[in-house]
């Protein structure tokens, strides 16, 4: 297994207070990491301080992120944009807050291919509609005029994912990716990752408070509470024999019938 | 006793409201026919866009349906002098999705829960400050967070502040659209179970909007599935769903543990 991802004793604080206390985490290539925890646990900090895109108040006071052998930490803003959104890509937890209301879905995939490749309007278009058939988006040919206002929250979701595999990042940080679609969509996003990490192994890191969502995709579990990973294990592993007092507590939320 | 009838609801919007051109699109509702027992908790799920909260609004007095009436012990909601609808508002009560979205973010707390009993009764304001200590003590909440805004505390909070708001003026049903869908595991559950004890003790009507098929059956005596706007399937508790939009929702549900994965192609 190819480490793409290491997040080496990371700390962050927001003024005295730590946001992010000492978290190590390692993403391998075609594995899906789950990261569970509930609000307010630090979740959405640790994918914001891996993209370096932390609020200007939040300080990473100690700590590496390795990308393969390059530490982003170290990188210049400008370096940084080479990486951010080529090799990392990002998928948040509200897919209609991330995209531009007045901007078609075409200009989306233009702006975003453009700023990291040398591309043609052509080349660029023929690119789109493929990655989002490989989404299973319905006539990607007319979705490319749509506004994205215009699809439901389960197909800007899938667009994003398809903006992702257009520009074949190798990492997947997918901030609470099916929290805000229904229970069908929530299938289909899942169903969609699966077979990503299986035909692109890129590596994926799966943020949720959803126990279900662990169940069906993650590979390896870390549990966050307050800031700090408790426990890390399979997931099987985690399921069978939960080491931790609070991931017990969490395993027993669950609502059966 | 029945309390709700709700018969043959239909509600259009107006495609494109232009002022020639008035098309009717396809209809949010279609010929909803159902009704609700004292005491009963029906749950209504249903995709997103297949018209679950739309009859919620429509129960809920927020929109008036294109056809169909609504009588609520008996009483039409859409054909009764104001004095009445005033009646009928204290029995009838909401918890939506986004709680923070449903308060006014000047008011604290206290202020919040405080405002039904100040339309509704006629309390001094001891009286007031009893009773709103004693609805959040019915939601596990401490009674210092009365003087807190809203922004000031958690989600889980805000939510449990809501159904205490709603429970202020012993309402006979309350109607809870994704009330638990934006909460974390641990508290839905908890709210989950709370919901359950304060039907119990208070003899309290829920109707269940939600998407989420599993939280749904937990709770409730019934299921209605709802697609395009059409009631497709009632259920009983412990009934096996037939329908293929029932279906769907059913295969949606995620495992409970990665061995009953349903597209495992991974191996070990």
């Amino acid at each position: 297994m190819k480490k793409v991802l290491e997040v080496k004793d990371l700390s962050v604080k927001i003024g005295e207070e730590k946001i992010l206390t000492s978290i190590n985490l390692s993403a391998y290539q075609g594995r899906v990491l789950g990261i569970i925890g509930e609000s307010g646990s630090g979740k959405t900090m640790l994918c914001q301080a891996i993209m370096q895109s932390l609020p200007s108040i939040a300080q990473i006071t100690h700590g590496e992120i390795f990308y393969q052998q390059q530490d982003l930490l170290k990188l210049s803003a400008a370096q940084l944009r080479a990486y951010r959104g080529r090799h990392l890509s990002i998928i948040m937890q509200n897919p209609s807050a991330a995209f531009d209301h007045i901007q078609t879905i075409e200009r989306h995939f233009r702006e975003t291919l453009k700023a990291h490749f040398v591309m043609t309007k052509n080349e660029i278009r023929q690119l789109a509609i493929e990655s989002m058939s490989k989404v299973n988006l319905p006539n990607p040919e007319q979705l490319l005029h749509y506004y994205p206002f215009q699809l439901s929250g389960g197909m800007l979701q899938r667009v994003m994912i398809a903006l992702s595999l257009a520009i074949q990042a190798s990492i997947y940080i997918a901030d609470e990716p099916t929290t805000a679609l229904d229970t069908v969509n929530q299938k289909q996003v899942l169903t969609l990752f699966d077979r990503i990490r299986l035909e692109t192994e890129a590596a994926i890191l799966l943020v949720t408070h959803d126990l279900g969502v662990i169940a069906e995709l993650a590979d390896d579990v870390a549990v966050m509470y307050k800031g700090e990973i408790i426990e890390q294990a399979n997931v099987y592993d985690f399921f069978d024999a939960p080491q931790h007092a609070y991931t017990k507590k969490l395993l027993q939320s669950r609502i059966t019938f | 006793m029945t309390l709700l009838k709700v018969k043959n609801i239909e509600k259009h919007y107006a495609h494109r409201p232009f002022i020639f051109k008035r098309k009717l699109a396809a209809p949010a509702l279609q010929k909803v026919t159902f009704s609700l027992q004292e005491g009963e908790c029906l749950g209504i799920v249903g995709q997103s866009g297949s018209g679950k909260s739309t009859l919620g609004r429509i129960i809920l007095g927020i929109e008036r349906p294109t056809d169909g009436e609504i009588l609520f012990q008996g009483v039409n909601l859409y054909d009764t002098t104001s004095q009445q609808k005033k009646l009928i508002r204290r029995d009838l009560q909401a918890v939506f999705q986004n709680s923070y979205h449903s308060f006014n973010p000047k008011q604290t707390i206290f202020q919040i829960l405080e405002e039904p009993l100040l339309n509704f009764e006629h309390f001094s304001k001891t009286e007031r400050q009893h009773k709103v200590k004693e609805l959040l003590n019915c939601v596990e909440l401490e009674s210092k967070i009365a003087e807190k805004y809203p922004s000031q505390i958690s989600g889980g909070q805000q939510q449990r502040v809501n159904i205490a708001r709603a429970l202020a003026l012993h309402p006979k049903l309350i109607i809870l659209d994704e009330a638990i869908s934006s909460l974390d595991m641990i508290l839905q559950k908890h709210i989950i179970q709370l919901l359950q004890t304060l039907q119990k003790d208070l003899k309290l009507a829920y109707i269940f909007i939600s998407h989420d098929l599993q939280a749904t059956s937990f709770i409730s005596d019934r299921i209605l599935v709802m697609q395009d706007g059409q009631l497709v399937e009632e259920i009983k508790k412990d009934e096996a769903f037939k329908h293929p939009a029932s279906l769907e929702l059913y295969n949606a549900i995620l495992p409970c543990h990665p061995r009953e994965r349903t597209n495992n192609n991974t191996s070990y």
